[in-house]
């Protein structure tokens, strides 16, 4: 070869060396290219054990209570929740002290879609929701043990239905959603009629009613259990209106003989008695040096700053609700009070009335930190309910009065006077719900379920102005407005 | 390569570049010029290049400097630019520690800009475009010096001077303070709660003992450059000490930089450097959002409090510290603790250090006389640990027997570039072609423990185990990419220039799917063209358009996938774990692709003027917004790629030098003019903003407005007379010597639809001027820089003008307060939630004009020189930030909360001021 021929073999041994050079490079590359989570979790590389089904159970009870990861400020029962139900009634009002641009207009009953805590709440409640319909989408796939597959299951639709339950008494038609959202195409949907959303309610719970058990030992004390769903069942009967429904749901519990009143209103509240048997669900919350989300807001709120344990008076109850509490009924000294007496240095502080209940004194005597639960459901309340039912189905029975009586007599008070007709029964039921779940969650919505909002509100709040047709539900958060262009604003906001 | 001036380079260099009149000659490598006192290679930008724009984050030793290249090319990722250091790419991620406490040690100071031989903004879309899809946001190139062409040269240099601050706001002393306590009793019908207050005197100035006088910095630097025919070599030792104008806070950094060069024969050239450096700093709690730091503590603390006996802090009603442990914080504002910013800066101690090794290498082998071969490998590794103690006697109500934390980061970055170049000559056309592949990787590693609950606390960070809770953390952040390119150059007649770039990208953060990205760059020498054949004034000219895509890769990493994280809950008292969805898959997310137009034309005049005029017009059509998502998809928001946003500008430049004699005078000016505006939102409008001092969403993104646009409530006026028929915020009826505000959609109720914009926090301007003048062995140098057209969110306002009585105000403050007697004050007596509103009191123009830099220096005469024999022997006096011009009220318009965040610009609030920097020292040549 002369030195022409070479050049060219060399020159065509490069141009192969580069083509070959950068098609290696390629095909490395290509494979470098796959991006590999290695510290943290996803849903590809998640719910495949039983200890997985576990952990997704899990989740939300956390968004419930403390929600420490991807919650702002808390979960659903963490505070927002029961203040916008106590704020919003006869039964309390704010001191102001504490976002006043939200607090003071659920006072006033001038609330609008930009208030924070109903957006807060509506959050919570959705971000359970999806919790919910993740776990029981990947939970039946999960090869496991059937029965405790089963329970797993019959937790998530309780909870589901309950965080349903609570969005369609507060907001009226709401988006149903039911599966967890993987791609943008589902992001934007409508709402749901009500009666639509009372029906996935009521598959839910009755769900949860048949698979899960009527109590739980150890560890899982304060899970989810038949009489939960149960007992929800009821209520959710008892807001639509079937009576005969919410009867029979109540017999099924009454009749399991697992749940009671505690014989001492006092001990409901009491920290050992956590998910005591009077409760048929509570979402439970801790004192603990690290805790900061799983701590019970209710004290740190609502007991007296002169207290000055770090209690700062942001929620009180009103004048006219103690003023409805006769002396002798021995639940008005555990639910508020009026003085209280620093035993270290003997001083006595006197205040407007405070709400007291929640705080175990002797257990816990640094007010401000608690580990005191969010009493969802108790057996007062099923009783009442059933009571309420009777009397809506066929006027003040016997037993209807047998069972009013159950709780007042606990309450050291004389029975009802049997003569009551129908209206009176329906007053005394909703008078002995007013003095029996102080600051549980429970006022507005029974006011609006009675229809008895606006009436018992001016007794209380005689300057705000109630309008049925407008403050029976919630207006959609705004921000949830702006950003799903398919929901339309309730009436009147 | 023809070199149109001296301090700018030629339009077309090694890459094809168009427009290169953003290349400066930082500094001649040859004695005696005087420059400024750099300390951080970003200071290297400031005013000099068109628009570019540089903020100084924070006034902490080696904190981070933000850079903004044309604008914000990005909202919700990151917008800084791609950093080239001697040619290995990589973005200058901020270290926003929260292991320690302040802000952290940029890693980019790691780098002596002393031993920079050259810095190049690189904004046209045809020298972007080399850099593909992280090109968008500009590329700043930086080189080392190499001691090419100096056969022998060592010098020493060394300066020593102090640093203080320039603007504190002026607080009440302990008279006025006790006076405004008692008005503040007596706007709420209270009796006065000091009888005498001007007893007080002036009482404790707590800024007075948390800032310096006069706090030391020293530094010293060696320099050796040697080189022969064909091999040169340059090696760079360096030490800085530089202690905070906050006390307690300080940098010691430690530099070895090298690079040897060398072209052993006609066909193969090689250079390799290297970079080793440590730094050492303590910081304070600063640049807090929260307030949880030294600065605002310093602001609230009652001057009536003793200035010696800072962890007694409670006071009765006499201003005597009362004993015992409640009164150590002051509980504020609803959830923000304040301390006493003295104990803090004692107490909650932080030490961090960071090292850092990066080595780059090239080599280009002529393989033939036409086709060439070249490469590059680099290696980059930063090492950083963070330690930082926070003393239980800050807080022992809370009773955690201190917290220690240790936190260790390793980053490895690898970079490898190769391609083949061709290169054809006819006649006076050439022909260059280029095609090659581009491979990195980056490895971030995090390892962090936290122990609370110190039985003795003379052990801390060090002693992690001996603490009762101990927590650890660990995280991984793994990105791969791969780009292939080809670049085609025709040059006809020396005359006419075509320049094509065809580039494919790919990374592992957006699925490893290949994105195209090509531009086209059109260049005419208006000279050699003969369109100036009558102008012989003119010695060169330049006419030049250019059109191309160029992408951002700046988000997080593993979007595309959906996160499960640990949280805990209990049942009864039992810790129970669960795993929550914390984010939903972004799993279609790309790139940033940006659509960028340039015209432009640079010329020179004989008589020493040069200038240049450049237009563009950069829209990003799939820009990175966080979509706020409806919460029954279980997440507030999600990254998508649905935003549009676009910048345009006219960015102009003039130089002059000229040498008259013995007289050298040269002269830098530039201006640039730029708007950034959103076209398009995607699904709705965007609130944003991090929270400062519980303040959030004071920010938009939203159609047609700038970006960067600040949200907030519009003041009507005070009121001063009390009234039901004026709308205010809490419905409540309006009191007099409130605020109100301005009821935008007149429904006679103010919420937050009536919040409307109220600025921009980016500038519409920014301009730099320098000139160097030298004569009878004298030289100085000015540097002058501002901005103009933006706002800044002032929240300190929020803490100096808030007369709730619970703080200490500033003096301007208390002067202003409305009162019964003082009607035409402008401050209200009390403001809803706490004044904690973002409305239009809190924004304030932020444009400024600086003498950011400035030199005077003195050479000796050769004939002195000659006798001690050296080389040169160079003194001189410099400084910086010497004087600002401004409305703004705050200590420094150039600020920035949250350090160089996209999402984030323009806050100020709490954060670590800037200093004032005089230094005297000299530099002898041997």
């Amino acid at each position: 070869m002369d030195q022409k021929d070479l050049n060219i073999t060399f020159k065509q041994g490069l141009r192969w060396i580069g083509w070959s050079f950068l098609m290696v490079l390629f095909s490395t590359c290509q494979d470098s290219l796959e991006e590999v989570p290695k510290a943290f979790l996803t849903p590809q590389n998640f719910y495949e054990t039983a200890e997985d089904a576990l952990l997704a159970v899990n989740a939300s009870y956390d968004h419930m209570a403390s929600g420490t990861s991807n919650r702002d400020f808390g979960g659903v029962y963490f505070n927002n929740y029961w203040v916008v139900q106590a704020l919003a009634s006869d039964e309390g009002y704010a001191s102001g002290a504490n976002n006043p641009q939200y607090s003071l207009p659920l006072t006033d009953f001038t609330w609008d879609a930009n208030n924070g805590y109903l957006e807060d709440v509506w959050e919570d409640l959705y971000k359970t929701i999806n919790v919910t319909n993740i776990a029981l989408q990947q939970i039946p796939i999960i090869e496991m043990d059937e029965d405790l597959k089963n329970r797993f299951l019959g937790e998530c639709h309780f909870i589901r239905g309950l965080m349903y339950f609570e969005l369609v008494r507060m907001f009226g038609d709401v988006p149903l959603s039911l599966e967890p959202t993987v791609d943008l195409s589902t992001i934007s949907i409508s709402r749901t009629p009500v009666a639509n959303v009372y029906a996935q309610i009521i598959i839910d719970l009755e769900l949860a009613r048949d698979q899960l058990p009527w109590a739980y030992s150890g560890v899982d004390m304060g899970r989810a259990t038949r009489g939960a769903a149960g007992g929800y069942l009821t209520k959710v009967y008892l807001t639509l209106g079937e009576w005969q429904n919410a009867i029979d749901e109540a017999n099924d519990i009454i009749q399991s003989g697992v749940h009671e009143l505690m014989p001492n209103f006092g001990d409901i509240f009491k920290i050992e008695n956590s998910n005591n048997s009077e409760l048929l669900f509570s979402v439970n919350f801790t004192l603990n040096n690290d805790a900061i989300w799983e701590t019970s807001q209710f004290n740190v709120r609502v007991l007296p700053v002169e207290l000055n344990k770090n209690s700062l008076s942001w929620e009180l109850p009103t004048q006219y609700l103690y003023d409805l509490f006769d002396p002798s009924d021995l639940r008005r000294d555990v639910t508020f009070k009026v003085e209280w007496t620093d035993s270290s240095i003997g001083e006595t502080y006197t205040f407007d009335p405070h709400i007291f209940k929640y705080w175990d004194e002797a257990a816990e005597p640094n007010a401000s930190s608690s580990s005191s639960d969010f009493f969802n459901l108790r057996y007062a309340d099923l009783l009442l309910m059933k009571a309420e039912a009777l009397n809506e189905l066929s006027g003040p029975t016997n037993e209807a009065f047998e069972l009013i009586d159950q709780v007042r007599s606990r309450a050291g008070l004389d029975d009802l006077d049997i003569t009551l007709n129908k209206e009176a029964f329906r007053e005394a039921i909703l008078l002995e719900r007013t003095k029996e779940f102080v600051f549980e969650g429970h006022r507005w919505f029974d006011l609006v379920r009675t229809g008895k909002l606006k009436e018992k509100v001016l007794l209380a709040k005689p300057s705000v102005i109630v309008d049925m047709s407008r403050h029976i539900l919630f207006p959609i958060p705004q921000r949830e407005i702006n950003v799903n262009p398919n929901l339309v604003q309730n009436p009147g906001y | 390569m023809r070199t149109i001036f001296i301090f700018c380079f030629s339009w077309m260099s090694l890459c094809f570049t168009y427009g290169q009149l953003d290349s400066l000659w930082v500094e001649p490598t040859s004695l005696p010029v005087t420059t400024f006192n750099y300390l951080h290679p970003d200071e290297l930008l400031i005013g000099k290049f068109a628009g570019t724009w540089v903020t100084q984050a924070s006034g902490a030793p080696g904190s981070d400097y933000s850079i903004r290249v044309r604008g914000s090319g990005s909202v919700f990722g990151g917008a800084e630019p791609l950093y080239v250091i001697n040619g290995i790419p990589h973005y200058n991620t901020a270290n926003n520690s929260d292991h320690i406490y302040g802000s952290g040690v940029d890693f980019l100071s790691l780098i002596d800009p002393s031993n920079i031989k050259e810095v190049k903004v690189l904004s046209n879309v045809v020298a972007t475009a080399q850099y593909g899809s992280r090109g968008a946001n500009g590329v700043i190139l930086i080189e080392t010096k190499d001691g090419a062409n100096e056969p022998f040269s060592m010098d020493i240099q060394t300066f020593t001077g102090y640093q203080n601050t320039y603007k504190l706001p002026t607080l009440l002393d302990g008279g006025g303070f006790a006076a405004y306590q008692n008005d503040v009793g007596a706007n709420e019908g209270n009796d006065p709660i000091y009888t005498n207050p001007s007893n007080f005197g002036k009482g404790s100035d707590w800024q007075q003992q948390l800032y310096s006088e006069a706090a030391l910095i020293q530094n010293y630097r060696i320099n050796l450059n040697v080189s022969n025919n064909n091999t040169s070599f340059s090696m760079l030792g360096s030490y800085l000490n530089q202690s905070g104008i906050v006390n307690h806070s300080g940098l010691k950094r430690y530099n070895l930089q090298a690079r040897l060069a060398s072209q052993p024969n006609d066909r193969l050239s090689f250079s390799s450097s290297m970079v080793l450096a440590r730094s050492e700093s303590n910081s304070v709690l600063t640049d807090d959002p929260d307030g949880f730091g030294v600065v605002t503590g310093a602001y609230l603390f009652s001057p009536l409090l003793g200035s010696s006996d800072i962890l007694n802090y409670q006071v009765d009603n006499d201003g005597l510290p009362m004993n015992g442990n409640e009164g150590r914080s002051l509980n504020l504002l609803s959830s923000h603790t304040v301390l006493n910013p003295i104990a803090l800066s004692q107490y909650a101690s932080s030490f961090s250090t960071i090292s850092r090794l990066f080595w780059s290498s090239r080599i280009s082998y002529d393989i033939t006389d036409r086709l060439s071969f070249y490469s590059q490998l680099g290696v980059d590794g930063i090492f950083n640990e963070d330690f930082s103690y926070f003393g239980s006697v800050l807080q022992p109500e809370l009773s955690v027997g201190g917290i220690g934390m240790n936190a260790k980061q390793q980053s490895f970055n690898w970079f490898n570039q190769s391609y083949l170049s061709y290169q054809v000559t006819h006649g006076s056309n050439v022909l260059k072609a280029k095609i090659g592949t581009e491979i990195q990787g980056t490895l971030v590693e995090l390892l962090s423990g936290q122990s609370r609950g110190f039985d003795n606390e003379k052990l801390g960070y060090y002693a992690l185990g001996s603490g009762a809770t101990k927590t650890i953390g660990s995280s991984l952040d793994e990105v791969q990419s791969f780009a292939a390119m080809a670049n085609l150059d025709y040059n006809l007649r020396s005359t006419y220039d075509i320049n094509l770039i065809l580039r494919t990208d790919a990374s592992s953060r957006f699925g490893g799917d290949f994105v195209f990205l090509p531009a086209l760059g059109f260049n005419m020498d208006l000279k050699a063209a003969g369109v100036l054949s009558g102008a012989d004034w003119i010695s060169g000219a330049n006419l030049y358009a250019g059109a191309g895509r160029v992408g951002n890769q700046q988000i997080p990493s593993y979007l595309r996938f959906s996160q499960l994280d640990q949280s805990v809950f209990y049942l009864g008292n039992t810790e129970l774990k669960s795993f929550v969805p914390t984010r939903i898959a972004s799993d279609q997310l790309q790139m940033e692709i940006s659509n960028q137009f340039d015209l432009g034309g640079d010329f020179v005049v004989r008589n020493g003027f040069m200038g240049s005029l450049e237009y563009y017009n950069r829209t990003t059509t799939n820009a990175f917004i966080e979509m706020p998502m409806p919460y029954y998809n279980g997440v507030a928001s999600l990254v998508t790629n649905s935003g549009v946003i676009r910048n345009a500008g006219i960015e102009m430049t003039a130089g002059f030098k000229n040498q008259v004699g013995k007289f050298d005078w040269n002269v830098n000016a530039n201006i640039a003019f730029n708007s950034g505006k959103v076209i398009s939102e995607g699904s709705s409008q965007i609130l944003y903003g991090t929270g400062v001092y519980g303040m959030n969403d004071w920010l938009i993104f939203d159609e047609g407005e700038a970006i960067g646009a600040i949200y907030g409530f519009e003041i009507n006026g005070m009121v001063t007379t009390a009234g039901a028929d004026i709308a205010t915020l809490d419905g409540e009826v309006a009191k007099a010597g409130t605020i109100s505000y301005k009821d935008q959609n007149e429904d006679g109720l103010i919420d937050h639809s009536d919040r409307v914009v109220l600025g921009s926090v980016t500038p519409d301007l920014i301009y730099g001027f320098s000139t160097n003048m030298s004569r009878y062995g004298f030289d100085l140098s000015l540097l002058f820089q501002g901005v103009a057209g933006n706002e800044i969110v002032n929240f300190n306002k929020v803490i100096l003008n808030n007369i709730n009585g619970t703080g200490n105000i500033s003096e301007e403050a208390y002067e202003n307060m409305w009162s019964a007697t003082n009607q035409q004050g402008d401050l209200p007596i009390s403001t809803p939630n706490d004044g904690k509103i973002v409305d239009q009191s809190l924004v304030e123009n932020g444009s400024y004009l600086r003498l950011k830099y400035f030199s005077i220096g003195y050479n000796l005469p050769k004939i002195l020189l000659e006798k001690i024999k050296v080389q040169g022997i160079n003194i001189f006096i410099s400084g910086n930030n010497i004087f600002t011009l401004t409305k703004y009220s705050g200590m420094n318009p150039d600020v920035s909360l949250f350090n160089s965040e996209a999402q984030n610009m323009g806050a100020d609030f709490g954060g670590y001021p800037s200093s004032k920097l005089w230094s005297i020292g000299f530099k002898i040549g041997l």
